[in-house]
């Protein structure tokens, strides 16, 4: 009974110190509420899945540390640069050459010579730029092959190297009669163990030149891979180790361009390559009247892509040539790098670029490598590099 | 005696079931939007058993779970509470930046008779913090968390009516409102294309309606014995169609008696111009839902509930709907070698969602921790599994959403006896709830998609308090 009688005093006592609690609580949570119910803007992604297939945006000068002209990873003063690549390493490979005649009055001044290509816009203005145009290599030095290592990605993110690249060392002359006294269009394979399969174009085809490791020396293959015929002589080889991908039917794939189209041919070890069909691509329709209508394909590019679902196919980058002499960049994929899907529009705005070349920085980043003619009466060339996708600035801010 | 107190209450029950069923068929057929209850629960106590309460719901929030629960409580009960959600959610090893969902959960069950027959009258309010409403029409293609972006960010509003005819069954039902939005806008003037930001003189007329919209729900709770309970309820389907349209200039352009021409000047003489945009989508939308439940307790401190919901989830309505285009400008022909004006400009038609049909289980436990004779401090745990309805997003749409495992826990005090404080009792409950988005890989069918292959996932936080004053 005391023991009841104690419950019933103690039982007011604890109603106040619950209450008084129970108030505390709410005029907490009173407080707790005003607060939160402020309004606040909407939230944005921080940014959305991409694959970096494209479109490409020229990269600015603070993002290649080359300053003229706007967008490009290589110009060298003097020199006429041919087509490039980038090799898994991260070094550029390019072929150029240096003029033998005097140039045009206004060729010392930096920047002049490109004064015509400023952008598409002027690409499509003049007539005074021959369509299709490539230096006129009989006023040069024969061309050469020359490596550019990688320069570390000072001030970018993104990036572990930087898109833009010094002047580089020559690796590759021409040394055998089937070359012609040139080498040009290099692609560089690196492989696991280190060695190199460096392709390129001669006079009399496709060769290739190997190496114990990147920075070589090159040995010469003593006869052509693909030699030329009388469909006309391959060129702009784009070579790929098949290890990733399902059902190719072999271990090296090699795309390249013949009289106006794409051909692959395929090879066990890289060295003996043999030639297996064209590509049947669709035709990419023109988006207006500038674009003109697709004429002939080329210039491809070849690279292996490994996706966030683990799949790995072949991006093949290449030109379509239009009937009023622009090249408009655009893109095929393909599984087994045989059959190939096509993206059926460009993937660069400028309509004079050729020879596309793609580094993948990770699953959502590429750079694309680009060569365009420049200078009066093209008689100069530049590699273009641009990112995708496109809103991603490499300079840290 | 029990049947024949039963027969003499059925004419007085069959006038309250007329009354609740016009109730329903007045909103038949009206469409609503996604409310934040689906994806967050209603209510501490509710919240933290999983949402399994279908069963076994008396307070306030069974103007969600269950409206039959309603004449269930012999009290007279306010409610209100507070709750967040915090989402860390990615898309492609981004942040998606979904914004937290917070707001206030009000609700009251009034409870009356008619002779032998009590019923109750409930209402339930969720409004959000910093969104009365918000409407997204996203491009096709971006990827977005279909589920928890923007469908949640809506006021809901629902009131109820409950019945008890007898003393095992009630039965309870009425609508739920919602608010959308419908938005025009115009513009007209002079647009100066040598110097827009100088020179123009435009004028813009925005007409935005915010439009209520209703939809049904009904569900019974049949208690056959003390410690059993059995429940179902019916959530009516609702959807928005969001309608954004932009206009500026006359269609007929030379029409004398336009007043919206737009104009563009600062090269030659001017000339008109007319743009049209109508996008048309779905911006929310919620399936029907069945929820079936059972509430067993053994003893009078042990509960423990289960339930299944079937969510027709295969009617969903993606929210990628059309959207039209039309550019028309009297370019002068001195000018067409500088201005190029599309021949037309693409749109968007409807996506398929192709959601599949759903099952999503409930469990949910309360046990009595603490008891005296005026204090009882309950401990509650409950967990969900939704299988998600989302298929791989192998086509152009990013509609994101994965399996979500939902662990939640609780804890209620209920102090009674406060006579003459209070005739009734107060009730103070918080929830914590944690839900694990799984990692999920969408493949895209094209090797050229620009969106290519991308894992999504992340983590829900969800707390909140509620506290509820019952009067006798």
């Amino acid at each position: 009974m005391s023991t009841g009688k104690r419950a019933h005093r103690r039982a007011p006592r604890r109603t106040e110190a619950l209450t008084a609690g129970a108030g505390a609580l709410l005029a907490a949570g009173a407080l707790a509420i005003g607060c939160a119910t402020l309004a606040t803007k909407g939230g944005e992604p921080a940014g959305l899945p991409h694959n970096g297939t494209g479109p490409f945006r020229d990269l600015s000068a603070q993002e290649t540390g080359v300053t003229s002209p706007r967008g490009a990873a290589l110009s060298i003063r003097g020199v006429t640069i041919d087509t490039a690549m980038v090799a898994s390493d991260g070094s550029l490979f390019y072929a150029s050459a240096t003029a033998l005649r005097p140039e045009p009055p206004d060729a010392g001044v930096e920047d002049a010579s490109y004064a015509e290509d400023a952008g598409p816009a002027a690409a499509d203005a003049g007539p005074s730029t021959p369509r299709f145009a490539t230096p006129d290599w009989s006023r040069h030095e024969p061309r050469t092959i020359a490596r550019s290592p990688a320069r570390p990605a000072e001030g970018l993110q993104f990036v572990a190297e930087s898109p833009g690249f010094d002047a580089g060392a020559e690796i590759l002359r021409a040394s055998e009669a089937w070359e012609g006294g040139f080498v040009t269009d290099p692609w560089a394979v690196i492989r696991a163990d280190g060695s190199v399969l460096l392709y390129y174009v001669g006079e009399g085809g496709i060769g290739v030149a190997t190496a114990a490791s990147v920075a070589g020396p090159y040995a010469h293959s003593g006869a052509p891979l693909l030699a030329a015929s009388g469909a006309g002589a391959p060129r702009r080889p784009s070579v790929i180790e098949t290890t990733l991908l399902d059902g190719a039917s072999h271990a090296f794939l090699m795309y390249y361009e013949e009289a106006g189209t794409i051909r692959v041919a395929g090879s066990s070890d890289g060295l003996a390559f043999e030639p297996l069909f064209a590509l049947e691509l669709p035709e990419m329709p023109a988006r207006d009247d500038r674009d003109g209508d697709e004429v002939e394909r080329g210039g491809p590019g070849a690279v292996v892509y490994s996706s966030a679902a683990g799949r790995s196919f072949v991006r093949l980058y290449y030109e379509s040539r239009r009937s009023n002499g622009n090249t408009l960049l655009t893109l095929a994929a393909s599984a087994d790098g045989a059959r190939f899907e096509a993206f059926l529009r460009p993937v660069v705005d400028a309509r004079d670029r050729r020879a596309p070349c793609a580094s993948l920085v990770d699953e959502r980043v590429s750079l694309l490598y680009q060569w365009s003619p420049s200078g009066p009466g093209a008689s100069q060339g530049t590699i273009f590099v641009g990112v995708a996708p496109g809103g991603l600035r490499l300079v840290r801010e | 005696m029990p049947t024949a107190s039963r027969i003499s209450l059925l004419p007085r029950a069959a006038r309250l079931a007329a009354l609740l069923a016009t109730l329903a068929m007045a909103s038949v057929g009206a469409r609503a939007l996604a409310q934040p209850m689906d994806t967050y629960g209603m209510g501490s106590r509710s919240v933290a058993m999983g949402g399994a309460v279908t069963a076994d719901v008396e307070d306030f929030t069974a103007n969600y779970y269950n409206p039959a629960g309603l004449a269930r409580s012999r009290e007279a009960r306010i409610g209100v509470g507070y709750f967040g959600a915090f989402h860390d959610l990615r898309i492609g090893g981004f942040d998606a930046n979904v914004d937290p969902v917070r707001g206030l959960v009000l609700g009251l069950v009034v409870p009356g008779s008619i002779g032998d027959v009590r019923f109750a009258f409930g209402l339930g309010l969720h409004l959000n913090d910093d969104h009365v409403s918000r409407t997204r029409s996203l491009p096709a293609r971006r990827p977005r968390w279909e589920f928890y972006d923007n469908r949640p960010r809506r006021i809901f509003l629902a009131a109820h009516l409950a019945i008890r005819p007898v003393e095992w069954l009630t039965i309870g039902g009425g609508i739920s409102f919602l608010s959308f939005s419908t938005n025009r806008l115009s513009i007209r003037g002079d647009l100066d294309i040598a110097m827009p930001d100088r020179r123009s003189r435009l004028e813009h007329e925005i007409l935005t309606d915010l439009t209520t919209i209703r939809y049904p729900q009904f569900g019974f709770q049949v208690q056959p014995t003390h410690e059993l309970s059995f429940g179902a309820v019916y959530r009516g389907q609702f959807a928005l169609d969001n309608t954004l349209e932009a206009v500026a200039g006359c269609a007929t352009m030379d029409d004398p008696a336009c007043n919206t021409r737009l104009s563009f000047t600062g090269l030659g003489d001017g000339f008109p111009g007319y743009f049209h945009l109508l996008t048309q989508s779905v911006n929310a939308f919620v399936p029907q839902q069945v929820s079936v439940g059972a509430s067993w307790a053994p003893t009078d401190d042990f509960r423990v509930n289960a339930e299944v919901t079937w969510v027709n989830w295969s009617a969903y309505v993606s929210p990628v709907g059309r959207a039209s285009i039309l550019l028309r400008i009297e370019v002068p022909e001195s000018l067409r070698g500088t201005i190029r004006v599309p021949d037309a400009i693409g749109g968007s038609v409807p996506q398929p969602a192709l959601f599949e049909d759903r099952f999503v289980p409930r469990v949910g436990v309360e046990g009595v921790a603490f008891r005296e004779r005026m204090v009882a401090l309950r401990l509650r745990g409950g967990f969900f599994y939704e299988q998600s309805p989302v298929p791989n997003q192998s086509a152009i749409t990013n509609l994101a959403d994965s399996d979500r495992f939902a662990f939640s826990a609780g804890i209620g005090l209920r102090v009674e006896e406060l006579r003459p404080l209070l005739p009734g009792f107060l009730q103070f409950d918080a929830h914590f709830q944690y839900a694990l988005l799984a990692d999920r890989t969408m493949t895209k069918a094209s090797l050229v998609d620009p969106t290519g292959d991308y894992v999504i996932g992340g983590d829900i936080l969800a707390a909140g308090i509620t506290m509820e004053v019952g009067f006798e």
